[in-house]
């Protein structure tokens, strides 16, 4: 998309692309743009082992650790 | 600010996570009736003599015309008093009630592998009341740092079949 592109330019040096400017910037593309997917699912997996782990430790470790108070 | 939205997704979550465990915990103490030590008397540490700690051991009590049983536990520098020397006896599925207190320094009573596990304070008694389900040994273990033989501090809960209870161990 280098038209797309081309309009994040810095303004004191337009008419170069930021290609020109940088060549090691291979595609430039907004905060919205930017889908970080791996990082969401590496998140997901994270929050479903401590909630599995949570249950575990609760339900089974504590609550099924008889013989327990019963008053 | 602009917070990217997988980001504005993921601290949600976290809030989301928050209310799951209180969710939980309010759970188990409403639905499943989860109990924990709470604060029932406060005791002169220096006269145990004159209290039922003054003769600890298992007594027998009718409650609501059942028999139940009431241990009297004192926590000393570095035994259970009864629990040590000679095992906690108490029969199988009834009700027994602990009371344990310490006259000296801040002890633990824990009932290795079970939930029954309270702080022995100075000046307090802590009160259970539990049904031991099976007839076996369970190992009672000091889990509050009480001095340089803590680690040796340890005792016995036996608990036996009704037939074979024997009441010539209770004390009065």
């Amino acid at each position: 998309m280098p038209d797309e592109a081309s309009k994040s330019t810095n303004s004191n040096e337009s008419g170069k692309s930021w290609e020109e400017q940088d060549p090691d910037i291979v595609r430039e593309v907004t905060i919205d743009e930017y889908k970080p997917y791996g990082t969401l699912t590496l998140t997901l997996i994270y929050f479903a082992i401590v909630a599995l782990m949570w249950v575990f430790m609760y339900f089974v470790e504590f609550a099924g650790n008889a013989p327990s108070i019963i008053e | 600010m602009h917070i990217h939205k997988f980001e504005q997704f993921w601290i949600k979550l976290s809030f989301v996570l928050i209310a799951f465990f209180v969710a939980t915990v309010v759970y188990g103490f409403v639905a499943m009736d989860l109990k924990v030590i709470g604060d029932h008397a406060t005791i002169d540490p220096q006269n145990l003599a004159d209290t039922k700690f003054g003769n600890p051991g298992v007594r027998e009590v009718t409650r609501n015309g059942q028999t139940e049983y009431e241990v009297y536990v004192q926590t000393i520098q570095f035994a259970f008093n009864p629990g040590t020397a000679q095992p906690i006896e108490v029969p199988v599925d009834t009700r027994v009630t602990f009371y344990i207190t310490s006259p000296d320094v801040l002890h633990g009573f824990d009932v290795a592998g079970t939930n029954l596990n309270t702080m022995a304070i100075p000046g307090q008694v802590a009160k259970f009341t539990t049904i031991f389900p099976e007839v076996r040994e369970y190992g009672i273990v000091c889990n509050e740092y009480c001095g340089p033989a803590h680690h040796v501090m340890e005792g016995k809960i036996k608990v036996v079949p009704k037939s074979e209870f024997d009441k010539s161990n209770l004390v009065e």
